[in-house]
């Protein structure tokens, strides 16, 4: 919980920053996608937030954006268009800005296009249409945050344990001491003799 | 009857010529052109309708799912694509290492380390000595993630304010009326970095002493189970490996 308070308050520094993808236009309004808790008993892999959307496109360049997401959770962005013969659709990701795309493609033969990736905070999507209006539902997934296991600091080494040394060698130190013992008394008792 | 028709569309003809020519000689027909292509406009700018889904839709959606792949519409078809690619992955983990970053360029937490720096240890997956190293582990662990994550927050918070500054830049001194929009913009932002590193600055030194605890924490299980003194020979070494990676270099 704590490490989840230290994260977010500098999330949320980094959040005014990097609101969304870099604009100085301030009639350009993109539409936040709001994400909600999704669950499903059925899909445990499936678990983190979702947004889905309904568009009615009427003209020709929308612009969605997501915030909140983490580099730690997967990400799917998926479209799918109704009317997939008569008119393709152009989508774009885009990161710093809305001038560049980070990927950008085109609605298939069944009117679906999907992306996987990673990121964190914000991203933006771009819809561009060639038939207006065109009906196309939007869908965002972000995941749970991964539980993976982390690479290994330690490495496996044998290590001299000094700190047993008296304990494992106890019965040699008791016997040398012993033999030591006997040989300064056997000197002496000779010397003595003489 | 014809004679009249014919009479009556020359003289609309000629009335319009007229009209036209009188208008161009006051500049009318700019201004007539200049309506009609705004009244168009307005025509073609009609607004999309954007339906989210709300919280109750979506666990409608996701009490369901298995009956919305079946069904043949465009949701349903968006859920089934998505579902592929859940079952195509034995967990979440794997689903995730298998992706990349958005952006080429965005940092990726690097959770590696040097050969160097590892560390090493008295404990060889044994049942007394893990359970002693269990906590201290997962705290260290913590630490390693999230230092990876606000160090990686750091460098695209910092690539995001010089490409922002950079565009703002550029497009001000083409379009000379943004100019002083975008120097009152600009300093917003340098305020905004400025107040991000010291929040990092501050965050940095917390999960510094966190990861000092946790350090002692296993030099204590290491002087029961492994080396005498770990921490001097081994422990501080990592720490001080790990100070100097997290440091704001700028």
């Amino acid at each position: 919980m704590k490490y989840f308070l230290l994260i977010t308050n500098l999330l949320l520094f980094s959040t005014l920053l990097l609101a969304q993808p870099f604009t100085l236009d301030k009639k350009f309004k993109p539409v936040q996608l709001k994400l909600y808790k999704y669950n499903p008993p059925k899909e445990p892999n499936a678990k983190g937030r979702i947004s889905i959307s309904e568009v009615m496109q009427k003209e020709d360049t929308l612009f969605y954006f997501v915030k909140g997401a983490s580099i730690y959770s997967s990400i799917y962005v998926g479209l799918q268009s109704g009317d997939s013969a008569n008119s393709t659709i152009d989508i774009s990701l885009h990161k710093l800005s809305w001038k560049r795309s980070e990927r950008s493609g085109t609605t298939n033969a069944t009117g679906h296009w999907e992306q996987q990736f990673k990121t964190e905070n914000d991203f933006g999507i771009r819809v561009v249409v060639k038939e207006k209006p065109t009906a196309y539902n939007l869908m965002v997934w972000v995941g749970d945050e991964t539980k993976m296991e982390l690479p290994t600091v330690f490495k496996k080494v044998t290590i001299p344990k000094g700190g047993n040394f008296l304990k494992d060698n106890l019965l040699y130190i008791i016997i040398g001491g012993l033999i030591i013992a006997v040989l300064l008394l056997f000197l002496k008792f000779k010397k003595k003799n003489k | 009857m014809k004679l009249i028709n014919k009479i009556l569309i020359a003289g609309f003809l000629i009335c319009t010529f007229h009209v036209r020519l009188n208008a161009q000689s006051d500049g009318l027909l700019d201004q007539i052109d200049a309506i009609d292509r705004a009244e168009s406009a307005q025509i073609g700018r009609q607004e999309s309708i954007i339906r989210q889904m709300n919280e109750s839709q979506i666990r409608g959606v996701q009490n369901n799912m298995s009956q919305l792949k079946d069904i043949n519409n465009q949701m349903g078809q968006m859920l089934g694509h998505f579902g592929k690619i859940l079952s195509s992955v034995n967990s979440a983990s794997s689903l995730y290492k298998a992706m990349n970053a958005l952006d080429n360029n965005e940092c990726v937490p690097d959770l590696t380390t040097d050969a160097s720096a590892m560390m090493p240890s008295g404990c060889d997956e044994e049942a007394a000595c893990s359970a002693c190293y269990e906590k201290a582990i997962s705290r260290m662990n913590n630490v390693r993630k999230n230092l990876a994550r606000i160090s990686c927050l750091r460098i695209n918070t910092k690539k995001y304010v010089e490409s922002a500054i950079a565009f703002g830049d550029n497009v001000s001194g083409i379009h000379g009326a943004m100019g002083l929009a975008w120097q009152n913009e600009r300093v917003g932002i340098k305020a905004g970095y400025e107040k991000f590193k010291k929040t990092y600055d501050a965050k940095y030194i917390e999960m510094m002493e966190s990861l000092e605890v946790a350090l002692k924490e296993i030099n204590q299980c290491e002087a029961q189970f492994g080396m005498w003194d770990w921490y001097q020979k081994a422990g501080f070494i990592y720490f001080e490996m790990m100070k100097e990676r997290y440091k704001r270099p700028d």
